[in-house]
């Protein structure tokens, strides 16, 4: 469904939004929606196409691959983004760990949503960059 | 970067509100760059982003609805707090402790040494003891003394709070909400388990990074180790040791790494008298405070903070001032800057309602000749137990001495800054012939150049007129100006400067005549402020800098089971973790500024002179 213009204060305060001016937010949000999921249910399964991006507003999900949860995302954070951007199945699971609400870019609409949106195309990649750190930090 | 959207200017913090804690109701840590204040209800509500000076984030002490705060507390009811050091360091523990279980933030701010650019991070990292504890997070920035809007943004590993002119990230993996301008969020630890909260300034483009529990500990063991480096320096062995330690540690809290210079006490505007208006900032450096400092420490054996605040004083010593002003300035800011013009913040309650808010401090420009004394003294201290003096910074020295010899025979503004106008201070002359006095001893040691005849004449005009104007003969004491009868507790200083014998009948007149006038229940009224009007509204409560003089004055007259029970009353009034304001007011409540370096640096004197003169 369409975005709650209410939420247009909440969505402004997360990093990928946070450069974007309220006439840029208007345009970007009617392209995205906005879904709700339980605590305890799955977003997203292992295997699963065409998912989209999904920007999470409120609440907090754990990244699970075979029965193991390697992390935990939160308000700010995003996924799905690699299926949609090498058009591949996904490759763990998602799980609600509370009550969650995300924005969700569909699958077919990402590309063309970064383009038309450098700034949030911009802080997508910081945070990619800020993941592949983290990584390479860890295994040293 | 450009952005429109700005968050609304200086709202009240209304998610979340709470009464002002009692000064003493709060530990302090630090990275000798700035400070922060934490409550016993893990309150941060000080905190000065980057340096002591730098306008507050965090100020709920000013304006508990306005000023912002950074609370780390248990999120039920009927609680019971306890805050302690860790062992030897700076680093502070905030304990929870409930029928259901424990918890404790660990609180400290990492220092690097050596490294060229300072990260300014204040780390807490919580622990589940006992139980299972849940916990509440509040961060609500506000700053630029609440005048700056902000915004709050979340990222994956935390929140960035931007404003005009600093940014901080909040990095964390604990989930948070925005409410208020700011976050909060809730958790809960079992046994062992921890929670790490890292607040670091940062460019306004930053990605808040993830912290792993092995880079907190390590940020933690790498800060101990650093506190407990610094303290085993101490050559101190006396009674009084562990209170000693921590004055020492919270003196050194107090200096400025990249200068050497040290600040008077790290906050601004806390009352001298609850709603009163004797509201200063004390975030500077004074030259007479860091000079006592100086004192403090090389008695100790910490001769580096000696050698790093005398090259930050030969930097002023070079800089051209007007010739009647004097060579140097009373008080510098802590990079040396001249200019520290005073402005009022209405939009700030004050501490309980005490207004005005002050930020500078316009004493600067007045003339108070005492400091050339107190700064002579430590030079001739730092020769003797630091770093000997080197040619040119004799050089520089004898022709600032020079002046004082010209000038000292004026009226100035004296030791307290009352503003009240210029008068012929005892104190002033005091210190004028310590001045002179240590010149001569210096120059006689070393065998440094001096003009030696004609100091030593100056040195006895000055002896002269304070034996004959400053000796007030119908009371049988010293008094504080020479048109006066009044008493003042900084003459306290004069046995303890070696003006004369501690034992002089002169001096145990005017020592009797202090204890009976200024000194209630071992507690020392600077003046009383009805005799000597100081051109200033209200009452002030004791000083506790002139409680530890009168305890070391009379140790010296030989008064020591008197000197004695006074020490260890006084140490009654220290916090519960061992810190002092700059007043106790009349139950025991501190007042003024905190923690104050001159009641620390007095209390490390008292003790370390008491103890030798007990055995």
């Amino acid at each position: 469904m369409p975005v709650d213009s209410g939420l247009l204060e909440s969505v402004a305060r997360l990093a990928l939004f946070a450069d974007l001016d309220r006439d840029e937010l208007e345009a970007v949000l009617p392209h995205v929606e906005e879904v709700s999921f339980d605590e305890g249910k799955w977003v997203v399964r292992r295997g699963d196409e065409d998912v989209g991006l999904h920007i999470i507003v409120d609440g907090e999900v754990g990244v699970v691959l075979e029965d193991e949860e390697l992390a935990t995302l939160k308000k700010g954070s995003f996924f799905g983004e690699i299926s949609a951007l090498l058009h591949e199945p996904t490759v763990a699971d998602i799980v609600a760990r509370s009550a969650v609400r995300c924005l969700i870019v569909p699958a077919r609409d990402v590309e063309r949503f970064l383009i038309e949106s450098p700034k949030v195309m911009l802080r997508m990649l910081q945070t990619e960059a800020r993941r592949l750190r983290t990584t390479d930090e860890l295994r040293t | 970067m450009t952005t429109t959207r700005m968050e609304t200017v200086g709202v009240r913090t209304t998610a979340r509100s709470m009464d002002y804690l009692p000064i003493a109701e709060h530990g302090i840590i630090g990275d000798l760059h700035s400070i922060a204040l934490v409550g016993t209800d893990g309150r941060i509500d000080w905190y000065c982003c980057p340096r002591f000076d730098s306008p507050s984030v965090f100020g709920a002490i000013l304006d508990k609805e306005r000023g912002g705060f950074y609370r780390i507390t248990y999120a039920g009811e009927d609680w019971v707090p306890k805050q302690l050091y860790f062992p030897d360091t700076n680093v502070l523990i905030t304990r929870f402790l409930t029928s259901g279980g424990v918890g404790d933030v660990q609180d400290f701010m990492p220092i690097q040494e050596g490294a060229a650019q300072h990260r300014h991070r204040l780390i807490r990292r919580v622990l589940g003891v006992r139980g299972a504890m849940r916990f509440r997070v509040e961060v609500y920035p506000r700053f630029n003394y609440a005048r700056d809007p902000h915004e709050t943004i979340f990222f994956e590993n935390g929140v960035l709070f931007r404003s005009q002119s600093i940014s901080l990230a909040l990095e964390t993996t604990i989930p948070l909400d925005f409410a208020s301008d700011g976050a909060h969020g809730e958790f809960t630890l079992h046994p062992g388990e921890t929670a790490t909260f890292v607040l670091e300034q940062v460019p306004e483009t930053y990605v808040p990074r993830w912290y792993s529990e092995d880079e907190t500990r390590q940020a933690f063991e790498q800060t101990v180790a650093y506190w407990r480096r610094w303290l085993s320096q101490t050559r101190y062995q006396g009674r009084w040791r562990e209170t000693i330690h921590r004055s020492a540690l919270t003196l050194k809290l107090m200096t400025y790494a990249p200068t050497g210079a040290i600040v008077a006490a790290p906050t601004t505007s806390l009352p001298e008298a609850i709603g009163g208006e004797r509201n200063y900032d004390y975030r500077y450096t004074w030259i007479r405070d860091a000079a006592f400092s100086l004192y403090a420490l090389l008695r100790l054996g910490f001769t580096g903070e000696a050698t790093a605040f005398m090259d930050w004083l030969r930097e002023r010593f070079r800089e051209p001032r007007p010739a009647e002003a004097g060579p140097l300035q009373i008080m510098y800011g802590i990079d040396g800057r001249e200019e520290l013009p005073e402005e009022e913040l209405s939009h700030l309650e004050g501490y309980m309602g005490s207004a005005p808010v002050r930020i500078g401090n316009r004493a600067a420009t007045q003339l108070q000749l005492d400091i050339y004394g107190e700064l002579m003294d430590s030079v001739y201290l730092c020769n003797k137990y630091g770093r000997p003096l080197y040619h040119d910074g004799w050089v520089e020295l004898t022709r600032n001495l020079e002046w004082l010899m010209d000038h000292w025979d004026q009226p100035d503004e004296g030791i307290w800054e009352t503003r009240g106008g210029r008068r012929d201070y005892t104190y002033s002359r005091l210190m004028s012939w310590v001045a002179v006095e240590r010149a001569i001893r210096v120059a006689r040691q070393r065998g440094l150049p001096a003009d030696l005849l004609r100091w030593m004449a100056v040195r006895d005009r000055i002896y002269n007129q304070i034996m004959e104007r400053g000796w007030h003969p119908a009371r049988r004491a010293f008094v504080q100006h020479y048109d006066t009868d009044v008493l003042d507790a900084s003459l306290l200083l004069m046995p303890l400067c070696k003006f004369i014998t501690p034992t002089d009948p002169r001096w145990i007149s005017t020592l009797d005549a202090i204890t009976a006038e200024l000194v209630s229940d071992s507690l020392v009224y600077r003046y009383s402020v009805d005799a000597s009007p100081d051109g200033l509204a209200g009452k002030e409560a004791t000083f506790s800098l002139c409680s530890f003089w009168w305890v070391e004055a009379l140790a010296r007259a030989g008064r020591l089971d008197e000197a004695r029970l006074a020490f260890e009353r006084m140490l009654t009034y220290a916090n519960h973790v061992g810190l002092y304001s700059e007043e106790i007011g009349p139950t025991g409540e501190q007042l003024g500024n905190f923690p104050q370096a001159f009641t620390h640096l007095a209390l490390i004197s008292a003790a370390y002179n008491l103890d030798r003169q007990l055995g």
